[in-house]
């Protein structure tokens, strides 16, 4: 699969899509109230899953979203997370990152890693087929005005100065792809390293060890199975049991030891390959452009 | 006979077995029927990566069942397969080889819901599955329900506690208006711990397609992950499949799933757990090996959770079949493979190798069955009866004569442990024992009264109840003689048995295993076993040793009727009744029971030698024992029964004087094909050629000898001693018949199919989509690497006339200068080798390496062998140039051109004499581009290809992965609808060489070739 930035590069002056995919996992650090886009119904945004997409109207304010501060202007548009990024698609009004800024029509694609967030336009029309009724009639406003983008965007493709692309910013990939992968990489604490702005490969290691002790340390089995290395589980997918399986697989890790007594408070320290805190060490292995558990030593019961 | 071996391919057979109680339940059709005998083909596979490697196998099954009244019989015969090993970033592929007759077979009684046969499936069947099934599984056709347990429950206890949930479903569906049911299980990720030390979390999904009465298998399949967790924090990931499929005749599905959604959707689901391919790492010398235990369990659970999906009352589960395809693999690799017999026979405390020796079973049988009915009546409690060793006594008497009192209700466990422990560490101190005794008696031959035992033991004669130390004691006085007893301890000797618990006379003698009544002794001698011989020192160490050995032991059922105890651990009539494949209503007598117990210690020492077939299964790693083949190739083959040295001498003087024969040919070939050879030295080219050609005739005819030994070993069909009634089957039974008239329907079919398969060369086959499962968009899950490889044999022609065409273009006289000096004996040789030729003379090295003049410096100079290797390899490549130029129009390798009208080849790959496990890689070419690339592995009923050509020519190419164990690669091609040239065809290749066969489409009858 190309890079992320290579197929950016290669989509020129296309609309960019934002079909959405079904919801899974959980998400905080946005602190808007809207409504599902896909069904209209309340979301509190500090629950946002990959792969929902929250429709915001009427907003001026700064956000803190995939890990930066989005300065909102007479905001009416779509934040969402995919597994690969994010995103802030304006209908109204204007998004800022930093130097990035998107008016109506455009949207903000958020790369994990810290990466210079880029403005592209989106394919309305597309956007506009995953309107639900309900969302229709919660948001009118909102649905006029993406109906106004898409008439300029339709004279546009008539005289052939936009093309439709194929690449869908909610499904970076491939839909399957997308799918398939979320509960790996669309969960929670996955995303919130990616997005937290890190970009030095020993600083990510870092955080995801860190991560990972302080979730032995207070029991946290949720967290720590989101860290395993998945290839034991299944692979990428997690699926067919997988997820579930991984998850009693931390319980195991997080019975099998004392780990108060083995690990530290003290962020784990790169030693010989290994990140160690206290006896216990914690051997990475990175999986796509992320890195999970693969081996916890040490420790005694 | 291996019985391990052949009880697991058995399960695998299992699908096709009788009618389940519960289909009758629900399906009134399978009550009381006759049905005619029923023969299938299945075809089954396995794949296990366990993190360091991936096994995987391929085979085919034959199978058939007859149903009379209310007893059904399945007899099966397994067919020939393949072994994939990966490991380190290589692969091995090796055949497996069965020629045996039919090798496992069961029997089903409606009535009863029993199983016979293979003493280890229907022990795990009997003991575990069924009663489980019964509590829990719904009596409706359509369910969807689930059950709580634990490993243990299922009868399995090496990994401890390890609750588990199986979420089971069954559903009638209709495939092209077929009823059949659907099976599904999934059981959700659990943990446990290997005996190895790993915490294994497992979780696993299923689905199975079966006839409406449970008597065929359409398609299952199964696919479990685990992740193995090592002590130092090293995660292995394990993936388990076991897939079974019906097919016909062309090697297509006997069922195809398109119009089926639920069935197609219940694949998914289980195509849902395979996940990525499970990782290897490299493997580490000095590492421990894996532990197959996880795997083991993998095939344990898809018998146990297909059984219980099923209503468990189906005499060999579904899952059996399925979940043990793996076993073919395992066995191969000379691991055990039969756990259920091992499980089973393991917690009854039993040594495998004793209870699975044949006469043993059958003497029991014979028990069980003829006198059982005559025995008397086990007394309530023992205050009549008497027994032991000529001298009686009984029970009470004896309790009274020990100053016991004789209501004692329960013998603590904890307390014969502790004796037991006692017993074993202070055994040197104990006083020599009187010489008579006066009331009772006991003992091998040393005799006493209990009264005086204890007075010996330093015991107070009027203890009131048993003391640990002195119980222990005085069973190892009783049984071991008492010249070596420790002095007993000071203690207790008036308090109760230990922690308050009571023994009385029959619990007490239970717990020594002894016989509580005259039903003992009539069941010794029935069994032609000497009573006196019950109480012998080794007897007795064996029954301790089995008491001993509480954590495997099943817990007592409620049925039963003996009762059980002993040392903590429990054990029961039925369930080691059921160990060994009896029904447990025949044997409510506990003095039988005992009776067997002796009988096998007594006569361990006449066993047979155990089955050769590994190690046990507790976390040994996998070993590869491959074996090397005559060309130096790896191979495997299925353990089997070791020769006895009379037939071992035989053998091997047949294959001395065989291979003495050979080689002499060899020799003759070798000094005719040299010109400088005095002996031939004056021969004529035509003269040498004819006797070359007389040379390899004999070789030939030597080799095509009804009683050539192709293989390593005797085909034990023939072998001396070879009996092919199976253990279970009693030889003056009604079974016999049955069995025989199902053996002699199988072998006819099978011959049907060969025949039907040879028919097939003249008429148009299925297409490729037929081949499919109509499952997925495509059969990965079905197809392991295993199934790439596909096996052939045949015969090498060598005349020059097929390339007469071609070689009035060329300057023959040159080739054949060419075609000497590249080391070939003629020029048909080297043309039919053309293949490979071309190949080293296209390859840059060779071409570097032969244009190179040697090098004429140092001692040796540039001798004439120097220049001779020269000129070979230059020869090699002048004569590859010039084949290069007519590549794709030569045929080679024993192949002649062809022509076929039409454009669709259709050709078929097998074995037509001896499958040796031959493996090819198969690429069609057409116009410079490759049109199809495979590896296979065909068995004697071969299989069908069918490519679609454009109108030219196109060349066949096999290229001989390896020899098989009788070398060389040799196998036979028919193809349809030729119109031109010899449409069987047969060939013949060292491993690495290449036949090609030349195939014009489209082509004209009667027309002439393409070629120049």
């Amino acid at each position: 699969m190309p890079s992320l930035s290579a197929r950016l590069s290669r989509s020129g002056l296309g609309l960019f899509a934002l079909a959405a995919l079904g919801n899974l996992g959980t998400s905080g650090a946005l602190a808007e109230p809207g409504i599902l886009l896909s069904s209209a119904r309340p979301a509190d945004s500090a629950a946002l899953a990959t792969g929902e997409q929250l429709l915001l109207t009427s907003r001026t304010s700064d956000i803190s979203f995939a890990g930066r501060t989005i300065t909102l202007s007479g905001f009416t548009g779509i934040v969402g997370y995919a597994n690969e990024l994010a995103y802030v698609v304006v209908i109204d009004g204007s998004a800022s990152a930093g130097e990035a800024e998107a008016t109506g029509g455009h949207l903000l694609i958020l790369r994990p890693y810290g990466a210079e967030a880029s403005v592209e336009q989106f394919d309305a029309a597309r956007l506009l087929a995953k309107w639900s009724d309900a969302t229709k009639a919660a948001a009118p406003e909102a649905y006029a005005s993406l109906e106004h983008i898409k008439g300029g965007q339709d004279l546009g493709l008539w005289f052939g100065r936009l093309g439709q692309t194929s690449f869908n910013v909610a499904a970076s990939g491939s839909a399957r792809e997308e799918q398939a992968t979320r509960t790996l990489m669309g969960n929670e604490t996955v995303r919130e390293i990616r997005f937290s702005g890190a970009n030095d490969p020993k600083a990510v290691e870092q955080m995801v060890a860190t991560r990972f002790v302080e979730a032995l340390r207070k029991g946290d089995a949720k967290t720590a199975a989101a860290l395993l290395d998945p290839q034991a589980f299944g692979g990428r997918t997690l699926g067919g049991g997988g997820g579930e399986a991984r998850l009693m697989a931390a319980r195991a890790l997080i019975a099998s030891k004392n780990w108060m007594q083995a690990t530290t408070s003290e962020a784990p320290q790169l030693v010989d390959g290994a990140w160690r805190s206290g006896t216990a060490s914690l051997q990475l292995r990175t999986v796509d452009d992320f890195v999970f558990v693969s081996r916890v030593s040490g420790g005694t019961k | 006979m291996n019985t391990r071996i052949l009880s697991s391919r058995a399960m695998r057979a299992a699908l096709a077995c009788s009618a389940s109680a519960l289909a009758i339940a629900f399906c009134p059709a399978a009550i009381a029927q006759e049905t005619p005998d029923q023969v299938q083909i299945l075809r089954v596979a396995s794949e296990v990566a366990d993190g360091k490697q991936t096994l995987s196998t391929s085979s085919d099954i034959l199978m058939a069942r007859h149903r009379a009244g209310d007893q059904s019989m399945l007899v099966y015969d397994s067919q020939n397969g393949v072994v994939v090993v990966e490991r380190d970033g290589q692969s091995v592929a090796a055949p497996l080889s069965s020629r045996r007759g039919p090798e496992v077979s069961f029997a089903y009684n409606y009535t009863t819901g029993r199983v016979n046969g293979d003493a280890g499936t229907a022990a795990v069947f009997n003991t575990w599955l069924r009663p489980l099934a019964a509590s829990t599984s719904p009596s409706s056709a359509n369910a969807n329900w689930m059950v709580t347990t634990d490993l243990r429950a299922l009868g399995v206890f090496k990994a401890g506690a390890a609750p588990l949930e199986l979420k089971l479903k069954r559903s009638s569906q209709q495939v092209d208006g077929q009823p059949v049911v659907l099976l599904e299980f999934d059981i959700p990720a659990f943990q446990y711990h290997a005996p190895g030390g790993e915490t294994v979390i497992h979780w696993a999904r299923g689905f199975a397609v079966v006839e409406a009465d449970y008597s065929r298998i359409f398609a299952s399949g199964t696919q479990h992950r685990a992740s193995a967790i090592a002590a130092d924090g090293a995660m292995r990931p394990i993936s388990v499949r076991n897939t079974m499929h019906g097919i016909d005749t062309q090697g297509a599905w006997s069922m195809h799933f398109e119009g089926a959604p639920a069935i197609r959707a219940a694949f998914e689901r289980v195509a849902d757990v395979s996940g990525d391919q499970a990782h290897t790492v490299a493997a580490d010398p000095n590492a421990a090996g894996v532990d197959p235990f996880p795997a083991m369990l993998a095939d344990y659970l898809d018998m146990a959770a297909f059984a219980l999906a099923e209503g468990g009352a189906n005499p060999v589960p579904l899952g059996a079949g399925v979940g043990t395809s793996a076993s073919q693999m395992l066995e191969a690799l000379g691991l055990p493979v039969n756990r259920a017999s091992t499980t089973a026979i393991e917690a009854l405390g039993l040594d495998p190798t004793q209870s699975l020796d044949p006469a043993t079973l059958a003497a029991m049988r014979d028990y069980l069955t003829n006198s059982v009915s005559n025995m008397p009546a086990p007394p309530t409690v023992d205050s009549t009866g008497s027994v032991a060793s000529g001298a009686r006594t009984n029970a009470t008497a004896m309790i009274q004569a020990m100053g016991l009192p004789a209501n004692a209700q329960s013998l603590d466990p904890a307390a014969l442990a502790a004796l037991r422990a006692y017993l074993n560490t202070s055994p040197s101190t104990m006083p020599a024992p009187p010489d008579s005794d006066s009331t009772g008696s006991v003992a091998s031959g040393a005799r006493t009264n209990a009264t005086a035992m204890l007075q010996a033991m330093g015991l107070p004669p009027n203890a009131q109840s048993l003391d640990p130390a002195a119980f222990a004691a005085l069973r190892d006085y009783l049984t071991n003689n008492p010249s070596n007893m420790p002095a007993p301890p000071n203690v207790d000797s008036t308090g109760s048995v230990a922690s308050g618990a009571r023994v009385n006379a029959a619990a007490m003698l239970e717990a020594l295993q002894l016989p509580t009544a005259d039903a003992s002794t009539a069941a010794l001698r029935a069994l032609g076993v000497d009573p006196a011989k019950t109480f012998d020192p080794a007897t007795l160490q064996l029954l301790r040793e089995y008491a001993a050995n509480p954590t495997n032991m099943p817990a007592p059922q409620a049925g039963d009727r003996t009762g059980s105890v002993a040392s903590g651990s429990r054990v029961t009539a039925t369930a080691m009744l059921d160990a060994l494949g009896f029904s447990s209503n025949q044997t409510v007598d506990a003095a039988a029971f005992q009776a067997m117990m002796v009988y096998l210690a007594n006569n361990k020492s006449t066993m047979p030698p155990p089955p050769g077939n590994g190690p046990d299964l507790g976390g040994k790693p996998y070993e590869l024992p491959f074996k090397v083949g005559a060309n130096g190739e790896l191979y495997l083959e299925a353990p089997t029964t070791p020769l006895t040295p009379e037939q071992a001498a035989i053998r091997e003087a047949a294959l001395t004087q065989q291979q003495q024969v050979m080689a002499m040919l060899n020799d003759l070939a070798k000094s005719a094909s040299q010109a400088t050879n005095p002996t031939t030295a004056n021969l004529s080219g035509q003269q040498r050629q004819a006797l070359l050609d007389a040379i390899t005739e004999a070789a030939r005819q030597l080799s095509e000898q009804p009683n050539y030994l192709v293989a390593p070993r005797l085909q034990e069909a023939d072998a001396p001693g070879y009996t092919s009634l199976p253990d279970w089957i009693r030889p003056d039974s009604a079974d016999v018949a049955d069995y025989q008239r199902l053996v002699d329907q199988m072998k006819r079919s099978a011959e049907e199919l060969r025949k039907q398969l040879d028919d097939k060369s003249s008429k148009k086959t299925g297409t490729g989509t037929d081949k499919t499962s109509g499952l997925a968009d495509n059969d990965d899950f079905y197809t392991n690497n295993a199934f790439d490889y596909s096996r052939m044999v045949g015969t090498v022609p060598t005349d020059l006339s097929r390339w007469a065409q071609w070689l009035a273009t060329q300057n023959v006289r040159e080739l054949e200068r060419y075609a000497a000096l590249a080391g070939y004996p003629n020029l048909a040789s080297a043309l039919a080798d053309a293949s490979n030729l071309i190949r080293q003379s296209q390859d840059p090295g060779y071409r570097r390496w032969a244009m190179q003049a040697p090098s004429c410096n140092g001692l040796a100079g540039c001798g004439p062998s120097y220049l001779e290797r020269w000129w070979m390899k230059q020869s090699v490549v002048a004569l590859g140039d010039i084949l290069a130029e007519s590549r794709d129009i030569f045929s080679t390798g024993g192949f002649s051109d062809i022509g076929i009208s039409g454009l669709n080849l259709n050709y078929l790959l097998r074995d037509h004499s001896l499958e040796d496990g031959d493996i090819v890689q198969v690429k069609i070419t057409q116009f410079g581009r490759t049109i199809y690339q495979g590896q296979v592995n065909l068995t004697n009923l071969g299989e069908v290809f069918n490519q679609q050509l454009g109108r030219g020519v196109a060349s066949l190419e096999i290229f001989a992965v390896n020899e098989g164990y009788s070398p060389p690669n040799t196998a036979q091609v028919r193809v349809d609808n030729v119109v031109r040239g010899q449409g069987t065809q047969t060939y013949s290749l060292r491993a690495g060489e290449t036949a090609t066969l030349r195939i014009e489409a489209g082509a004209i009858a009667g027309a002439p070739g393409g070629t120049p």
